[in-house]
């Protein structure tokens, strides 16, 4: 009994997908369409990336506000390495992974070295710094024209001549499921997966537990970083161009994605299902709503909505409103005279 | 009954005069209150006269946390009837308990330690006039209640951290006394102190009484008990184990088997364990709250560190585990000396720390049973380059059954067991470690009295394994059943070292702990 409750718990950002998907599937024709999901699949890309960083900052009960300029500024790295000094594109790939993980690196040692109280300062403030350096150092204009295998990732779809869907999946969605699958491993069967989990749990058991607290706060957000320079091979391939306000407000969509997941903000709960989940569901928001022509004002009501609403089923699941059963006196007594 | 200085006080006078003459204040019967699995009380009658001290008495577990909490509206009752002044209370409330006119002094202190005296004292209650808070009320009234408690020099500006925890009880009860309470419960007051802030307390715990307040004192001290109490009940396993009694009437026996409700020779397992060889070595350890702290345990020993709360033992234990900061001092293991700067050394080279705080500190409360007990050797249970589920269920498992741990069901929360059977899991965790030296911080903290001796026979398992352990601990009994040495601190500083044969009683190791010195 108790493990059914678990699995439906778990699987409550997957029902809500399916029943988002069945009420688009009515309400627009447009909806089931081979076009349409592989637009969907790649509306996902971004913001799957970096929902898995912003989840592992939350699942040791901190946050990363810092995602999409670390995404940006990655890009950009990138863009200069192949198009303006024209170096090796698939190293200048690999660099702009790296630079996406130092500068999360950055978070990580604020929070645990310098000691601010909360990330939430330290990626407020990164966030800035990043989202500047990008503007002064592009002249706050795009760099378009990378080379093709920069962009693979983020644009290509696989080929085949079999005429059905899988001639149009994205090669970065594909990508992104393989990640997630790794991702997942890493977080559920790995010693620092572990770790990471614990710290978010209890800081205080983890350190008398023998773990190394500072080391595994500072390198979520390193891996954090990992996923942002990831999400900017994607961010590149899509747009075709790096540009120094990509990254405006992204961090929203992946702290949504990984709250409607169902990862706690206090740390040490969440799985990367629920994250995928919680990806698709904002992307079949954004998408269906698209579909039915609802303005991006109206669809920022209703993905605040749909959040709100996540939390809440959550707290109302997990017995936030449980209320005190009165005993019946007389039953009491009758069992009683019974004995 | 209160000194006219405190008729100009701001609150309703009228409001708080008994409308019932009768002596009895506050009426608890029949009171059953049931947590998941648990019946926490089953059953209990608890009756307050006005101006009695009355006390509340019984074992870890026995109910007494959860009787307070139900007369003040925290806990509602499933069973039972409440009665305040002679009329019935339907549904008890925490305001409605503030209205009339109870108030609670806890263990652990509630004010705050950043705000200043006086916005402790109004804490949630503050003075106004009009929409503003009434700050010169409030500073005559708070006056006026400081000194009553004999808190003349306090100064109200003063943040409360400033001053001690004698000092800030004394602030939580001038809180109650001007609100005019007629009933101060007061859990466990006497922890924290030292023996003349007891004497101070127990004075003016009379001096209350004296005046017609009603206190309810839960105390584990029974000589305390003893010197100011009237009337006392005593709970056992959630339910009275007899009518009220006269405290004038019986012993402290008496009341211990009461208590137990068995002989307390059935309370320890046999102290019969082999000590051999030295293994942990510590010479003139000095860190934050303590100084030049040497000692060294053998193998299959116990040694008892007995002192009071803030005497250094938590703090000297927590450097020898490497969680806070050794700032000087030698530790040998083995006869080879070691350093150890963090806890990962200090697991390394065997030596592990059960907290005080088990929920705090011990556990992640929110993860499995699996999760916690393997949280500090997680690379053992590697299967190539992942780790095993099935074998981290298997140990912790196999764990639980040398624990005997209640459930056995490793797939549940840390958070869904009992106190006794949580400690068992902390004990799990380092027994899969393979530790050499366990220390125990206040071991049956909050632990039942059933599994309390649990507790103790897992301790004495390990000694029978080779294993040594540091107990940590503020209660007499524990440390005479089960320790082989005692060692005493105050203040920061070892003060003595006895063996436990016999030779000793608990009045000179009590006199060592005080920074007394033995003729």
């Amino acid at each position: 009994m108790k493990k059914v409750k678990e699995i439906i718990g778990k699987a409550g950002p997957l029902v809500a997908v399916v029943i988002m998907a069945i009420i688009l599937a009515i309400v627009s024709d447009k909806f089931l369409t081979i076009d349409n999901f592989q637009n969907l699949m790649k509306q996902t890309l971004i913001n799957g990336f970096l929902s898995m960083g912003v989840m592992a900052a939350i699942l040791t009960a901190g946050i990363d506000l810092s995602v999409g300029y670390i995404m940006t500024l990655s890009a950009i790295f990138m863009a200069f390495w192949c198009v303006k000094w024209e170096l090796n594109p698939v190293l200048g790939m690999i660099l702009g992974v790296v630079v996406g993980i130092l500068l999360g690196t950055v978070n990580g040692l604020l929070l645990t070295k310098a000691k601010l109280p909360h990330p939430f300062i330290s990626t407020l403030g990164t966030q800035n710094i990043y989202k500047g350096v990008g503007l002064v150092i592009t002249g706050a204009t795009p760099i378009a024209g990378l080379p093709a295998v920069v962009k693979w990732a983020g644009s290509a779809s696989i080929t085949s001549n079999t005429g059905i869907i899988t001639d149009k999946i994205p090669v970065g969605f594909v990508i992104m499921i393989i990640v997630y699958v790794l991702y997942g491993i890493f977080l559920t069967r790995t010693t620092l997966g572990r770790h990471i989990y614990a710290v978010g749990g209890n800081l205080n058991t983890a350190a008398l537990s023998g773990i190394n607290t500072d080391f595994v706060r500072t390198i979520v957000y390193s891996i954090s970083g990992l996923f942002c320079g990831l999400g900017a091979i994607m961010q590149v391939g899509r747009t075709n161009s790096a540009y120094p306000l990509a990254g405006n407000l992204l961090e929203n969509d992946a702290i949504a994605a990984v709250i409607i997941g169902g990862t706690s903000m206090f740390g040490g709960k969440g799985d990367v299902l629920g994250t995928f989940m919680g990806v698709i569901l904002i992307a079949l928001v954004r998408n269906g709503m698209n579909l039915l022509s609802i303005s991006s004002d109206m669809q920022t009501i209703v993905l605040g909505a749909i959040i709100i609403l996540a939390v809440f089923v959550d707290v109302v699941r997990s017995g936030g409103f449980a209320r005190v059963k009165k005993i019946d006196k007389k039953k009491d007594e009758k069992k009683e005279a019974k004995a | 009954m209160y000194p006219l200085y405190f008729k100009d006080s701001h609150e309703k006078e009228e409001k708080r005069m008994p409308e019932n003459k009768s002596d009895v204040l506050l009426e608890m019967k029949d009171i059953t209150k049931m947590f998941p699995g648990v019946v926490a009380l089953s059953h209990v009658d608890l009756t307050i006269k006005r101006g009695e001290i009355h006390l509340l008495l019984g074992e870890n577990g026995a109910g007494k946390s959860t009787m307070i909490k139900t007369i003040i509206g925290i806990n509602q009752p499933e069973g039972g009837e409440i009665w305040w002044e002679g009329q019935k209370v339907e549904h008890q409330t925490i305001a409605n308990a503030y209205e009339q006119g109870i108030a609670v002094v806890y263990q652990e202190l509630s004010n705050i330690p950043i705000l200043s005296v006086v916005e402790n004292m109004y804490l949630g209650n503050e003075i106004k006039k009009g929409m503003f808070i009434d700050w010169a009320q409030e500073r005559k009234s708070a006056r006026a209640a400081l000194d009553y408690v004999g808190l003349t020099d306090i100064e109200l500006d003063a943040p409360m951290s400033k001053y001690g925890m004698g000092q800030r009880q004394l602030v939580e009860i001038a809180r109650a006394v001007d609100r005019k309470a007629k009933l101060i419960i007061m859990d466990e007051p006497t922890s924290s102190l030292s023996r003349r802030e007891i004497d101070d307390l127990l004075k003016l715990m009379l001096k209350l009484k004296s005046e017609g307040v009603a206190i309810l004192f839960i105390t584990h001290k029974l000589d305390e008990g003893k010197a100011v109490g009237d009337r006392v009940t005593v709970l056992r396993d959630g339910q009275n184990v007899c009518e009220p009694q006269m405290v004038a009437d019986v012993t402290e026996d008496d009341i211990i088997r009461l208590m137990v409700g068995r002989e307390m020779s059935a309370k320890f397992p046999p102290r019969n364990h082999v000590i051999g060889e030295e293994v942990l070595r510590c010479e003139n350890l000095s860190g934050g709250g303590f100084a030049d702290v040497s000692f060294n345990l053998r193998k299959g020993e116990v040694l008892g560190m007995f002192g009071l709360v803030g005497a250094g033992r938590t703090e000297t234990v927590r450097a020898l585990f490497g969680a806070d900061p050794l700032i000087e001092g030698k530790i040998f293991i083995d006869g080879k000396e070691v350093t150890i700067k963090n806890t990962r050394q200090a697991i390394d080279h065997g030596i592990v720390l059960a907290t005080e705080n088990r929920k705090e500190e011990g556990l992640v409360l929110i993860h499995d049973v699996i999760e916690n007990a393997t949280i500090p050797t997680m690379k053992n249970y590697k299967s190539g380059l992942l780790l095993s589920n099935a074998k981290r269920k298997e140990v912790s498992e196999e764990m639980g059954k040398k624990t005997n741990l209640r459930p056995l069901q490793t797939w549940k929360r840390a958070m869904d067991f009992s106190g006794g059977n949580q400690q068992k899991i902390v004990v799990m965790k380092w027994l899969l470690a393979d530790a050499k030296v366990y220390i125990f911080d206040e071991p049956t903290k909050g632990v039942d009295v059933g599994a309390k001796m649990e507790i103790y026979t897992i301790m004495d398992q390990l000694l029978k394994e080779g294993a040594s352990i540091i107990m940590v601990s503020s209660e007499m009994e524990e440390i005479l059943g089960m320790s082989d040495r005692v060692m005493t601190m105050y203040e920061g500083v070892k003060t003595g070292e006895v063996p436990n044969d016999g030779t000793y009683t608990s009045e000179d190791i009590l006199t060592l702990a005080t920074g007394g010195t033995l003729k």
